[in-house]
């Protein structure tokens, strides 16, 4: 990831006196997220799947959920795995194994972030019997990289999970305590998905000095002193708000992800306001993040003839 | 739970073709503006992205002074049924690379290097021929000077009859099955590649095949590559006057 991009001393130093006065390359505030587009269902041989653009970067994320078999179902807890792969699309620099090292720590951080039982009550409809469950698996592609790939890509998860449909079939018991699954017969009433209200959203933090910013691109990505991910589990909100219930709102949200990539120290004093300003950006990002999944809800359902115009279409930056 | 088989019955195949009709290919040029060329290739349900980067330094010192090639093949853990992880095929990037070793013109750029990368985002049979169908796309949209444009396709023995442009369905199995690539419209292959054996007396009529099928793949390319130049070549004038 550091050898994508060489920007020279007089571009860093360019970007950070911006930086200090509040001001950005391309005309954003610190606190500004490039526009992101999310699609669904890019992928139709996939449980679930969405392609999300922040700006420059795109990924595809895609579930697949696989049966398997085990002794006993009761011992271990489901849990979503993630796998990334950053393609050689994105950069030359990630031919072979070199996109690996990347891909392992955007993984390793989504991996962290969904480790608890909070965020996917409904989880546990996946373990079918005794000795089988659901494995969900979120696959995340990344074909081009221009910074902040780990908020796109957990915008990119939550998406995808909430488009996933499945069926649970009806398990018939065999001998020596082993089901066997059985489809039922109208297959596609059956559809069911998760609710996802409670899944996280990652928010990275980049400082530089006494200031931080979100949303970082490739160049400013180089200049960077420290970098922090924030998790949060965004809590139910009303429909009416004003200012002192959010700032309520976002004292009592859970935190599933607090981890700090590059090397650097924050002052205690600070750490405080830098948490929460990631926090309250999450909020906002999931915010905007759910009403695009409850506009796509609502769209009349295509059939099953009409062409996915994901990469075919014309929206581009 | 058999089939109804309907290559017997009505001489057609299971998605509905006839045994020497190809699938449908759309394209789109320029997907991705920061690599030197970029394609998204569809060929039916086979979905490719294609990104040529170069010419560029060559930090790795060759004997002779022309053009290095550097291909990869991938097929992302999402684009099949059954793959588990993403799979890099070190094969099917050098079949890749020897095609396009003898389609750009080397000695053009002596001592760079060229780095075509393929991803597979949906797989659903001839996804070797599909990468080199979007290769050679993503090479004219990058501006490397080519020979021709590359036309492969894949061609397979299935229920008994020659069949053009497999799909996922027919290309499972011990089936014998081959990969013919052909430049511009000439009846000769540039690359040949096949799997399973093969009878002797089948290996003429698949060639046949192939060709016939690569000659119409390179026709609709050649017609949609053509009005692409010709809509930048209108913009340009536009722009000049």
């Amino acid at each position: 990831m550091e050898n994508i991009v060489d920007i020279s001393q007089a571009e860093k130093v360019y970007a950070v006196d911006g930086i200090h006065q509040g001001l950005r390359n391309d005309g954003r505030g610190l606190m500004d997220f490039r526009p992101i587009v999310v699609e669904f269902g890019v992928m139709p041989n996939t449980h679930g799947s969405a392609r999300v653009r922040l700006g420059q970067t795109d990924l595809i994320a895609a579930i697949k959920l696989r049966m398997r078999q085990v002794k006993d179902t009761e011992d271990f807890s489901n849990r979503v795995d993630f796998y990334v792969t950053c393609s050689a699309v994105a950069s030359p620099d990630f031919a072979g194994k070199h996109g690996d090292e990347c891909a392992q720590r955007i993984a390793s951080l989504l991996r962290k972030a969904y480790r608890n039982n909070v965020i996917l009550p409904e989880l546990k409809l996946l373990k079918l019997s005794k000795d089988r469950y659901y494995q969900t698996k979120v696959d995340i592609l990344i074909l081009q990289y221009d910074g902040n790939a780990v908020d796109a890509a957990s915008v990119a998860a939550k998406a995808a999970l909430s488009d996933m449909k499945f069926i649970i079939p009806t398990m018939i018991a065999r001998d020596k305590g082993k089901t066997v699954p059985q489809m039922p017969s109208k297959a596609r009433s059956q559809l069911k998905s998760l609710d996802i209200s409670n899944v996280p959203v990652i928010v990275t933090l980049n400082s530089v000095g006494d200031n931080t910013f979100l949303d970082a691109t490739l160049e400013e990505e180089q200049c960077v002193g420290g970098v922090l991910h924030v998790g949060i589990v965004p809590k139910e909100e009303e429909n009416f708000m004003n200012e002192t219930e959010i700032k309520e709102l976002t004292e009592n949200c859970y935190i599933t992800l607090l981890k700090n990539t590059k090397p650097s120290i924050f002052h205690e004093e600070k750490f405080d306001e830098i948490l929460t300003v990631g926090i309250e950006a999450a909020t906002e990002l999931n915010r905007a993040l759910m009403l695009r999944i409850e506009e796509h809800k609502r769209e009349p359902k295509k059939n099953a003839d009409e062409r996915i115009e994901s990469f075919m279409g014309d929206l581009q930056f | 739970m058999k089939r109804f088989n309907t290559y017997d019955a009505y001489q057609i195949r299971y998605d509905g073709r006839r045994f020497d009709q190809i699938r449908n290919i759309n394209f789109k040029f320029g997907l991705y503006p920061h690599a030197d060329g970029s394609v998204y290739y569809e060929q039916g349900c086979t979905k490719v992205i294609c990104a040529v980067y170069g010419p560029r330094q060559n930090r790795v010192r060759t004997s002779d002074d022309l053009c290095f090639i550097n291909c990869q093949f991938s097929l992302s853990s999402f684009a099949t049924q059954n793959k588990k992880k993403a799979q890099r095929s070190m094969e099917a990037g050098r079949l890749l690379e020897r095609t396009l070793k003898s389609v750009i013109d080397r000695s053009a750029y002596p001592k760079t290097r060229v780095d075509v990368f393929c991803e597979i985002i949906q797989g659903d049979g001839s996804n070797l021929a599909s990468c080199i169908n979007a290769a050679s796309l993503a090479l004219v949209d990058a501006g490397i000077p080519v020979k021709g444009i590359v036309s492969a396709v894949e061609c397979g023995v299935t229920r008994g009859y020659i069949c053009t442009d497999l799909n996922n369905s027919e290309v499972r199995g011990n089936a014998p099955k081959t990969v013919l690539a052909t430049l511009n419209d000439k009846r000769e292959f540039i690359m040949v590649d096949y799997k399973n054996c093969l009878h002797i007396n089948q290996m003429e009529r698949m060639i046949e095949g192939g060709f016939d099928a690569n000659e119409k793949i390179y026709a609709c390319r050649r017609e949609a590559i053509l009005l692409c130049t010709e809509e930048l070549r209108k913009i340009v004038a536009v722009k000049e006057l």
